[in-house]
């Protein structure tokens, strides 16, 4: 079955119905069907999570967070091995920390990157990226 | 007519919705609630989500309700970026 890990720039759209969300919602209802496995990193959660606070306020961002919680994405724990993993990718400089994890789970499962944050375009050796805003 | 009701926790940690709030919101067997737990007023809101399917139910649940989330995302990491070049003097070549 296809793997796949979405990021929260591709999360956020989605929320949103923004440019490229189309395909995060077609992966979200192959998950839903359980044609596809999405996974979805914890430091994603509260990188998503921090967003929405300052968007929305606590309150609000404690509603969105279950309906994000309810979708057919599987949370995945932080270990010591992604934690280190994700640090040798944060060592090369060119990425967020929480994008390390995005990255460092899609290795460790075979999986591909769903984005469209540019910056993940340093990784393309690395893992391979579905780029939701991609024509 | 919906009044507040005093239920009692069972040893299980369940509690029973009354019958006209479940039905005045369609909170039918088989759909998701939200439970968040607000310690600051010391209570518990429940609040139903909707349709059964979370993956219609979340698509563009908010979409023009705040100001674009991915572009602040986007400032979020460039303001990340810079307090580590001005903190430890890297810079992201990326």
């Amino acid at each position: 079955m296809a793997l796949y890990v979405l990021d929260s720039f591709a999360l956020l759209a989605f929320l949103q119905k923004e440019s490229g969300s189309g395909r995060v919602n077609d992966l979200l209802e192959k998950a839903r069907k359980k044609q596809a496995t999405v996974l979805f990193s914890e430091i994603s959660l509260g990188e998503v999570y921090y967003i929405l606070i300052r968007a929305l306020g606590l309150e609000e961002a404690n509603v969105m967070l279950a309906h994000i919680l309810a979708l057919p994405m599987t949370m995945t724990p932080v270990v010591r091995d992604s934690v280190l993993m994700a640090a040798q990718y944060k060592a090369r400089g060119a990425i967020s920390y929480a994008d390390c994890f995005v990255v460092a789970l899609a290795v460790a499962e075979h999986a591909t990157v769903v984005t469209g944050d540019r910056e993940f375009t340093a990784f393309e050796k690395d893992v391979d990226i579905l780029w939701i805003d991609a024509p | 007519m919906l009044y507040p009701r005093v239920q009692i926790i069972s040893v299980k940690g369940q509690v029973v919705l009354p019958a006209e709030a479940r039905t005045a919101l369609g909170m039918t067997p088989g759909k998701a609630v939200t439970v968040i737990p607000d310690l600051a007023r010391k209570q518990v809101v429940i609040v139903p989500l909707g349709q059964e399917n979370p993956v219609e139910r979340g698509y563009g649940i908010l979409a023009g309700k705040v100001p674009s989330l991915t572009r602040q995302l986007m400032k979020e990491k460039i303001r990340e970026a810079a307090f580590e070049k001005k903190k430890y003097g890297i810079v992201r070549s990326g």
